[in-house]
């Protein structure tokens, strides 16, 4: 039996090794972000695109999840701002969906690498994220992926196999034995995508009320060790902007009703920058909500232009 | 849990090692740590459905028991009953209910919605009714004994490894080898790693990769014609084999790794120099089975030519409906059916040289199998009909594929074919050949270097036949 085994650790070792260097190796950014699997709206690809063929700075950038990414209209913050002389500002709207913060900081650190940023709005949530998100293993390289090892992520597994999947399809297409996905998508200069569908009152009103009646039952345990790894992140995130000068600010996107009033976390949010939360006039109009959780279009502009108000201010 | 996945890998690294250490002490604890990884590999795919398994098999053991002590020969069918019924219950109503219920619908003018219901299939269904089923008939029969151990009834029942797609063993072949306490042989070992790496070659990169090409035709028959369907087709041949027969090679492979030895499934079938010998080669565990439980109880080849035929016909009918519940897999059975019976009546006997003989019988089977990977009746006639249409148009199922990765694809699957058939002719020649280490690593990594450069591991791609 011990001389099987040594001999399959031999006999694998070779290969082990090769997995290894495949695991570690850096890809071209491109095939990165056109592997991902189910990309959102190909906002990945949208996203090469802005970082890598736009020759506009970015200054105000705007992180989180589909609550920002269908809440926040950057074009129309923008021309809001830019109103007068004053320097031109250029807004983007990174939201991506789902959850996730290590998401959030890889985002940050490469919309930073390639822009001199001013300020990034970072979405907040009544509850923190409590694991990886899904598309992290294609844009993390590999030494990133090991470090959600100390973040407690409970993903880190499945991330690690993902992550070697993807570069042995990116050696197959170097070996000519694939071809790599195309990038068809054309530049956007803004990030914001638009619903205009109405969720009929009665439906919201109930979620509201579920909601109320969940948070009565468990409330949120902010020393929970599952927000290790949120911390982690939201850490790094304020170490990146710290490093390159950068205001962070938090932007609070209640889902209707907005039964949490605050985000989980606030206090020490508030450390480290303001919290914009928005009125309850916005979050309780159940003519703003295309579902429970994210704005229609009527719902991103009223919060577009409070936003504005909030950002001239700042 | 299916094979492909890493999650099968480290089950399988966890349990082999368990096995050989802490709990290697006699067959007892051997045993206790097969059921538990037995219930729980089936668990990993639904937790609530293995009740049902663990249900159905209290039922069989039961129904054996009693069998075997009464002599009442009344109360012995009454048993037989029981479990055949409570086996044949099962996989009616998860597999076919709908099927007969849509038919009935139609027939009568109905709203098929109005009787059908939203059932799942439960995995493996139709591999271990039949080996429960296999067992109380063999009891029944006194070709068997009822095992008293329940412990080991229930490991024969659930073996992980051929549990979701067979091999369908026997008791007198399988039930046995839990009885005896394994040691751990290390040749033995080493050739079930050969037959798993064997059959991940076969499945991730032969069978996924071909059915790459063979969908593209099938799935959009009315857009391809002539050379392009042909090609579809041979391509789902090919990766019929290749899917089935690898799983079969990594369910032997993983026995041998915990001192079993499973069935042999296949015996290069497309080397079949007519359709009854094809069916002696492939998927021989059903086939026999079919054989001796059903086939032989109709009356087989005693009760005259008309009979005989009827039987054959029939007995294919139905297994083509154990392979799934639609038309596509009765026209397939029945083509079968009808062509093993003509062979039968009129015994042909061509005088052709062999390789003729056998690539006729593999055409025949190929177009046969257009019947089982047509989605229905409809996109099966349509790739019958636009299969012999040729409008002079190149070739354009391979676009998007590159000619590197169909170059390795079909020189390594020729490769496959030209070792299992050596292995047949000449059992002794690569044995002689691997005894030299460098050419036996070379064969290894050669494997392991095709499977990571072509295998398909997007999506997981699952056995065809974990569906039926």
């Amino acid at each position: 039996m011990k001389l099987f085994l040594k001999n399959i650790f031999l006999f694998a070792l070779p290969v082990l090794v090769a997995l290894g260097v495949i695991f570690f190796k850096n890809t071209n950014r491109e095939f990165n972000y056109n592997y991902i699997k189910g990309d959102c709206d190909a906002r990945g690809k949208l996203f090469y695109k802005k970082l890598y063929t736009d020759c506009n700075n970015i200054d105000y950038l705007f992180v989180g999840s589909s609550k920002t990414m269908n809440g926040i209209n950057d074009g129309l913050i923008e021309d809001s701002l830019n109103t007068g002389d004053t320097v031109k500002l250029h807004l983007y709207n990174a939201g991506y969906c789902r959850f996730g913060r290590n998401l959030d900081y890889l985002y940050c650190k490469e919309f930073i690498s390639k822009n001199k940023i001013k300020k990034i709005f970072l979405e907040v949530r009544s509850d923190e994220s409590t694991t990886s998100h899904p598309i992290y293993a294609y844009l993390a390289n590999g030494n990133e992926i090991l470090e959600g090892i100390k973040a407690i992520n409970p993903k880190v597994f499945a991330e690690l196999y993902n992550h070697t999947l993807m570069n042995l399809n990116a050696t197959r297409c170097v070996l000519k034995l694939d071809k790599p996905d195309k990038n068809n998508e054309k530049l956007q200069l803004h990030g914001y995508n638009n619903i205009d569908f109405i969720m009929p009152k009665e439906e919201l009103e109930q979620y509201n009320q579920k909601e109320k009646s969940k948070l009565a039952k468990y409330p949120i345990n902010t020393e929970a060790i599952e927000y290790i790894y949120s911390d982690f992140y939201l850490n790094k995130i304020r170490s990146l902007c710290e490093e390159n000068n950068i205001e962070l600010n938090f932007i609070y996107l209640a889902s209707f009703g907005n039964a949490h009033k605050t985000p989980a976390f606030k206090e020490k949010y508030e450390k480290w920058g303001k919290v914009i939360i928005g009125p309850d006039s916005i979050f309780c109009n159940p003519s703003y909500f295309k579902d429970v959780a994210h704005f229609n279009t009527a719902g991103a502009t009223a919060y577009s232009k409070y936003l504005t108000k909030v950002l001239a201010g700042i | 849990m299916i094979f492909n996945t890493i999650e099968f890998v480290i089950f399988l690294l966890v349990v082999f090692t368990l096995y050989w250490s802490l709990f290697n002490k006699n067959s007892t604890r051997q045993n206790i740590l097969l059921l538990i990884a037995g219930y729980f590999f089936y668990a990993w795919w639904s937790w609530k459905f293995l009740f049902l398994f663990i249900g159905t098999s209290l039922i069989d053991y039961y129904a054996a028991q009693k069998i075997e002590k009464n002599e009442d020969p009344g109360k012995r069918k009454l048993f037989l009953i029981l479990s055949i019924s409570g086996n044949l219950g099962v996989l009616l109503f998860f597999k076919y209910y709908n099927f007969f219920a849509e038919e009935f619908a139609n027939l009568f003018g109905m709203n098929p919605d109005s009787l059908t219901l939203q059932i799942i299939l439960p995995l493996g269904i139709s591999f271990y009714t039949f080996q429960a089923m296999a067992y109380t008939i063999d009891v029944y029969r006194k070709t068997a004994p009822a095992e008293k151990n329940l412990l080991t009834y229930l490991c024969y029942s659930s073996f992980f490894p051929q549990m979701l797609s067979g091999p369908i063993e026997r008791a007198n072949r399988l039930m046995v080898q839990f009885k005896v306490k394994r040691d751990f042989n290390y040749r033995q070992a080493v050739k079930g790693l050969e037959l798993i790496l064997f059959g991940f070659l076969k499945k991730v990169v032969l069978a996924d990769n071909l059915a790459v090409i063979a969908d593209k035709g099938f799935g959009f028959p009315n857009n391809y014609h002539g050379a392009d369907l042909i090609i579809a087709t041979l391509c789902f041949t090919f990766q019929i084999y290749c899917d089935f027969s690898g799983y079969t090679d990594i369910a032997r492979g993983v026995a041998r790794l915990f001192g079993f030895e499973l069935i042999k499934n296949f015996n290069n079938p497309y080397f079949a120099q007519n359709i009854n010998e094809f069916w002696r080669r492939r998927h021989i565990s059903l086939s026999t089975w079919f054989r001796d439980y059903l086939y032989i109880p109709l009356g087989g080849n005693q009760k005259g030519k008309l009979r005989t035929s009827f039987n054959i016909i029939f007995v294919f009918a139905i297994s083509g409906l154990w392979h799934g519940a639609s038309r596509t897999f009765i026209a397939w059975g029945l083509y079968h059916g009808i062509l093993s019976a003509l062979n039968r009546l009129f015994n042909f006997k061509f005088d052709f040289p062999k390789p003729v003989k056998i690539f006729f019988t593999f055409l025949i089977v190929a177009f046969g199998l257009i019947f089982f990977r047509a989605a229905n009746m409809n996109d099966a006639y349509a790739v019958i009909k636009n299969l012999f249409v040729f409008d002079g148009s190149l070739i354009k199922i391979f676009l998007g594929i590159s000619p590197l990765k169909l170059f390795l694809l079909f020189s390594t699957l020729t490769l496959i074919f030209i070792i299992e058939r050596v292995n047949e002719l000449k059992p002794t020649y690569f044995q002689n050949v691997f005894s030299k280490k460098y050419v036996r690593y070379s064969a290894y990594y050669y494997a392991v270097i095709i499977i990571l450069l072509l295998g398909v591991y997007d999506n997981t791609p699952n056995f065809i036949y974990f569906q039926f």
